[in-house]
Order: C-alpha cells, then structure tokens, then sequence
C-alpha cells in the first residue's frame, strides 16, 4: 500500500449532454496526490469540476480515462473497498428528510457495521461534536441548513473513517454554523485525520494546508495558501477614493496594473512592482479622481483566487467557450 | 449479501412508508377498496369450448350424438376419457371446460319405446359437468350442451315413434307424440360455482388484478431517492447492491401480504366466495406473486430514472396489460398467439389462474405448477437483472 492517500492521473470524465449529446469536459487530465494528514481544499468557480472529482474519488463515478487510488485501492476495481474506509459528504443533503436525526445515524450505523455499545458511544459522541444532541427526534427536514451539514458530517463520521472527502460542506450556511463546522474540520484534522473538502469560499481555503485551483475542468495551481499568495505577481494596493468607478476605469487603462478588484469601499490593485504608488495616484489625480488613501496591503487568497481565475478565463477564454462549464451540479 | 444490511434498509424503507399516514393507507387498504369497488365483469363471446366425452354407451347413437355436439359453435370435442375421474382431473387441469357422460344404455332409451318410457320416468342416461369457474363460458357452455343434446334426443325419439307408428293403437300414439312436444329435460351439473355466481369468479381474480399496485408504488423507490439526493450518499457507503434492493422490496412484500389477508377476509365475508384450497400454500403463492410483481416494479425503478416515468411506464405495464390480459374478463385461450406469450411475463396471469383455481376449485401444487414455475422465473430473473443494471454509482 502506497504512502499517498490520493493519487490521480491524467484522470479525465466527459459527459454526454443535451438533445444533441454534446460532449462537455467536467475533468481534465488531473493530477493530484494528497498525503495522509493533510487537510486539502478544492477550490474553484462554479463548474470547475470539484464535484466531478470528489465523486470519482469516493467510486461512485467512472472516469473516463486516467485512473486514481485512494488509500492504495483502485478507484474503479477497489470502488467498493474505497466505501468502507472513507467518509462521504455530498453537496446536497444526502440523508433522509422524513427520517429523524437518531433514526438517519442508526441506518448509517447500520450500513458502516457500526453495532451494539461501539454504536452507542460513537453516536454519543458524535451527537455531541456536532451540537446535535437536543434535536435527536427531530426529522432531517425540519433541520435548518447547518445542522442538515453537521448531520452530513456526523453520518460521515460513524465509522471512523480514514478519510473524509467533503462537497462544499459550508454552502447555504450562516456565517456562525460555518465558523462551527470549520472548528470540527480542524480539530479532526490535528486528530490525524485526511479531509479534502471543496469550497467556494476563500477564507476557507486559508484554513487548509494545501489548496489545489480548479478551472475548466483542470488543477491550475496545486500549492499551500502562502505559496498560492506568493504566486501572485507584484503586489496588492488597496485604494480609496471618492469615485472607485471612475478609478477603475482609469486603471484598467494602466498597462503595469494586472488587476482591479472591488471590495466594498476598497478597491484592490494588482500591480507589477515597476509601477509604484505613486506613480498610480498621479494617474488618478489627473483622471480627477481624489485619493483618500493608498497604501500596501498584504494579499489575501480572495486576491490571488479572482487573479488567477480570470488570468485563465480571458487566457484560454477560446478554449473555455469551447467547453461550457455548467457541468456540475 | 449482509443480512443485517438487508433488515437495515428493509426498516428504513418500512419508516419512509409509515410515515406518510396516506402512503401507507393507500398502500393497505387501496386494494380492498377496489376489489369491494370493482363489481362487474364483461361479457364475451363463447367459442370452442374444450368439451371431453365418457362413452359408456360405444353405440352409434352417442357417436352421433357427440358428432353434433362438436358441430356447435361453442363447443369443441377435445378429446375422450375412460372414466368421470379421469375426465374431471382434465377438468381441474382447465383442459377441459364441459364434461359429457354418455352412460351405458342410452341407445335403448332413444330407439326403442320401452327406452323412451325409461327415459321419461328414469331420466335420460346422459350427464353434463361444466366448470363454473368462468361462469360466463359455462353458462354458454351449458346452454349449448344441454339444448343440443335436447335437439338431437328429440329427433331421434320422434323417429322411433314414426318407425313404432303403425304397431301403435290411435291413443298411445298420439300421447307418444305429445310428449314428444315436449322435450326431455337434462339437468346439467356445474361444478366448483354451483350458482354460476359471477362474483365468486370475479373476486378471486380481482385479488390477483389489484395485487399490481404495490408493484407499481415500487417502481419509484429508486428514482425518489435519486431525485432527493440521497442516493448518492447512499451508494458511497459498503451496503452492496442486492442488499439495497432486496431490503427494498421486503416492506412491499409485506404490505401485499396485509393486502391479501384484508382481501380474502373481504372476499369470504362481504362476497361469499368459498375457499377450497389450502390456506398456508394460498399465502405462500401469494407472497411468491407479490414477490413476482415487485420484481417486474423494482425493475422499472431502477431503468427509469424520474419518479413520473417509473410511475407511467408501470402504470401502462401493470395497470392496462394487467387488467385487460390478466385472463379476469377475457379468457387467456381467446388471445392470439403473440399476445398469449406476452401474458407469459405477466405475473398477474399466473396470479388470477392461481387464485381462482385455490378459491374456487381447491387444487393445490400438482395442477398449478406451471404458473408457480412462471412466477418463480419471473421473481428471481426480474430481481438478478435488477440488481446487474442496478450499478452503485450515480451516473
């Protein structure tokens, strides 16, 4: 058995779509090796094919073509060997809406071989990790959004699984349930355990110790969070100013700034390290616009994230018309 | 296959049905009304129906009686029997549908006026037995045996008073021929539906006939959880396969079994219907038919994978075929040839003949073993393709 937990190669799913079964890309010759321990984020716009992967990873979807292990096990021929050490969390609710929260962990328990006084403990446990012990009866359809998560995840959980691929666990959550499930991801990583987790959210792919960048289909970047941050070309200057689209606009006519992005009242710079800030506020001032402030600010993954992504979006913008990424869903 | 899992999932499914208090009224009480709902069958067209002689008699007059009787349009002379035994066990075998006994003597009675007197005291020496179990078949089938039979005794004899004519004084004759205006009277014999009552032929079918709706709310239990997300979860876990479907399959089992205890306590009590058969093999060939079905439904849930077509697709398969086909209005032996075969993978077919023949005629495994052979087939091929297309993955 392989030291690696994960391991894919040029591993490559193709849908067949629509009324003229167009074939559509959802993962592209990705490769990919996660180490046991690590807690691993998928990051990338919608229709990256984060989905696509975590399901080929946890064997219930076929790739077409490339191949992939997880914990040593094939991802086609092991498939069935991969269910019984890994922990699964699909992005919709995958647990039953007429049954109650006791009644949804037993089966799972049931299926996962999970019995008698060890049952009685883990759930214990479990219900108690994830805050759900009150709501015992309650029925999964009655839960809110975040303790349907948590379910998710406790359900996940029951069999001690060596690894845990979760599908955008956060989504649809409040910010405090977020910040909550985040807290359990964490402490179950410094328990040792292997979670690889999609996300939209920047904040948290900065709690993961690597993060790997999907776009069309393909891992772009494959790096820690400092090391994605330092991959970003020059540096990031925050502005304010009374008319940020007016500025915006006189900016994205700099050829040395490689990026605009709003942030509120702020309006962030990616600029090539030549042009300094001064030289940028001069532009502003002669365009009219009145600089309140300029100043340095350090880069957080929200800058590299859209920096990137819509590097490769007008890089490849004939390549991406091409294949549409509407795919997972 | 882990048995625990199979009782898991059996469980979970048994809570999704009992929670919904409609889902599981309808499911166990739906049948019964429609058996007590349905009330009245159609009427069809009567043709060759098998019709086996005991001759006793080996005279040319039953020769020529049996000649005009295969002469009918309804009936069909299939074939002879030594004895009353051997022709009634082609009776409960359904290969014969009309029984005429032909006794010793019968010759005398229609060719000589000694005979004729024996015939108008004693009875003629001729009986019929009709299986009642069709009753609109057996009505007709009575009525052509009996008025022809009729017909050809009344000509006969007639021409025996001619031949006698002038060995007779003037009154003996003319009483001869008034009774000769009146002809004999045969009482046919029906057996297993003495009162040729339609119900107690309509309600054992009935059972079989709603006994599909199970099958049909199966047909969705895959697609519902495909459509509610839950299925992927679900086959990222180490249930295998067949425990997921034949843990499925095991409530509806069950629910068809309340159905089928509710339908015969109806049937015996509100209709009358008598039951001949043995009780303990009537609920095992019941639970092998519902069995049978929901193999025939699961498959449908697991090639279709929207809830509204699974529903449609059994629905046009269990409902139509099932009602039209199933042998409850129309006999079986009226289709033609390519139809017949299709009604071989109905389940419902092997289900009517199976019911009828334990309520009505109390045959047991010797006469129904080919039906419970199709149904074994049935069940066990539909739930082995089931579980080999069933894949654990989601697309």
């Amino acid at each position: 058995m392989s030291e690696t937990m994960i391991e894919a190669q040029d591993l490559t799913r193709t849908f067949r779509s629509g009324f003229r079964r167009k074939r559509i890309t959802a993962v592209e010759n990705l490769n990919l090796a996660i180490q046991p321990g690590e807690l691993f984020g998928l990051v990338g716009p919608d229709g990256a094919g984060k989905t696509t992967t975590l399901r080929m990873l946890a064997g219930i979807l076929k790739p077409s073509s490339g191949q992939a292990t997880v914990n040593g096990h094939d991802i086609v021929k092991g498939a069935e060997d991969i269910k019984q050490e890994l922990g699964y969390m699909p992005q919709q609710f995958g647990l039953y809406p007429d049954l109650t929260v006791d009644e949804n962990m037993n089966f799972v328990c049931d299926v996962f071989d999970v019995m008698g006084e060890e049952r009685q403990t883990r759930m214990e446990e479990l219900l108690d990790f994830t805050g759900l012990h009150d709501i015992r009866t309650r029925r999964g359809r009655n839960l809110s959004g975040g303790m349907q998560k948590k379910l998710g995840l406790a359900a996940a959980l029951v069999h001690k699984p060596k690894l845990l691929l979760l599908d955008e666990p956060s989504t649809g959550v409040d910010p405090v349930a977020r910040r909550e499930f985040w807290d359990i991801l964490t402490t179950l990583h410094a328990a040792g355990s292997t979670v690889v987790v999609s996300t939209p959210y920047m904040d948290e792919a900065e709690r993961c110790n690597r993060v790997g960048l999907m776009y069309g289909g393909q891992m772009m970047i494959c790096d820690s969070p400092s090391g994605i941050k330092r991959m970003l070309p020059g540096s990031v200057l925050a502005l304010r100013a009374d008319n940020l689209t007016l500025a915006e606009d006189v900016l994205k006519q700099v050829p040395d700034v490689l990026d605009v992005q709003p942030y509120g009242d702020v309006l962030n710079i990616i600029s090539n390290d030549e042009a300094g800030a001064s030289a940028i506020e001069s532009r502003l001032t002669a365009a009219g616009v009145t600089v309140d402030s300029l100043r340095p600010t350090p880069p957080r993954m929200e800058e590299a994230f859209i920096y990137f992504v819509r590097q490769y979006a007008s890089g490849d913008a004939a390549q991406a018309a091409a294949s549409p990424t509407e795919v997972t869903a | 296959m882990n048995q625990r899992h199979v009782w898991a999932m059996a469980r979970k499914e048994w809570l999704h049905m009992t929670r919904d208090p409609m889902t599981i009224f309808l499911l166990a009480i739906g049948p019964v009304l429609m058996l007590v709902l349905v009330a009245y069958s159609m009427a069809t067209d009567v043709e060759n129906v098998p019709t086996v002689i005991v001759d006793h008699d080996n005279s040319a007059v039953s020769t020529a009686l049996e000649a005009s009787l295969d002469d009918t349009v309804v009936l069909d002379v299939t074939g002879h029997a030594d004895d009353q035994d051997d022709a009634e066990s082609e009776l409960e075998r359904r290969d014969a549908k009309v029984i005429v006994i032909i006794e010793d003597g019968f010759e005398d009675q229609v060719t000589s006026l000694a005979g004729m007197n024996d015939m108008l005291t004693a009875g003629p020496r001729l009986r019929f037995i009709v299986d009642g179990t069709d009753p609109i078949s057996a009505e007709t089938a009575m009525e052509a045996v009996v008025e022809e039979s009729e017909r050809y005794i009344t000509a006969q004899l007639q021409q025996t008073v001619d031949n006698e004519a002038e060995n007779l004084d003037e009154t003996t004759l003319a009483m001869y021929r008034e009774q000769l205006e009146n002809p004999v009277i045969i009482e046919a014999e029906n057996r297993y539906n003495k009162d040729l009552k339609a119900v107690w032929d309509l309600v054992p079918a009935l059972i079989a006939v709603v006994l599909v709706l199970p099958g049909m709310s199966i047909s969705t239990v895959i697609a519902r959880e495909r459509s509610e997300g839950t299925l992927e979860a679900l086959v990222a876990t180490p249930i295998s396969k067949h425990a997921i479907l034949l843990g499925k399959t095991l409530p509806y089992v069950f629910v068809a079994m309340i159905n089928v205890v509710l339908m015969y306590i109806v049937a015996r009590l509100v209709f009358g219907v008598p039951f001949r058969g043995n009780l303990a093999l009537y609920l095992a060939l019941s639970s092998l038919y519902a069995f049978a079905t929901l193999a025939v439904g699961l498959l449908f849930s697991i090639l279709i994978r929207s809830i509204e077509a699974a529903l449609w697709a059994s629905m046009l398969f269990f409902l139509f075929p099932g009602m039209l086909l199933s042998g409850m209005f129309f006999p079986v032996e009226v289709f033609p040839f390519i139809v017949k075969l299709e009604t071989l993978e109905l389940p419902v077919v092997s289900g009517v003949l199976i019911n009828r023949g334990m309520f009505l005629q109390g045959v047991g495994v010797r006469v129904l073993w080919w039906n419970i052979l199709l149904l074994l087939v049935i069940a066990i091929e539909g739930f082995e393709i089931a579980s080999r297309i069933f894949k654990k993955r989601i697309a």
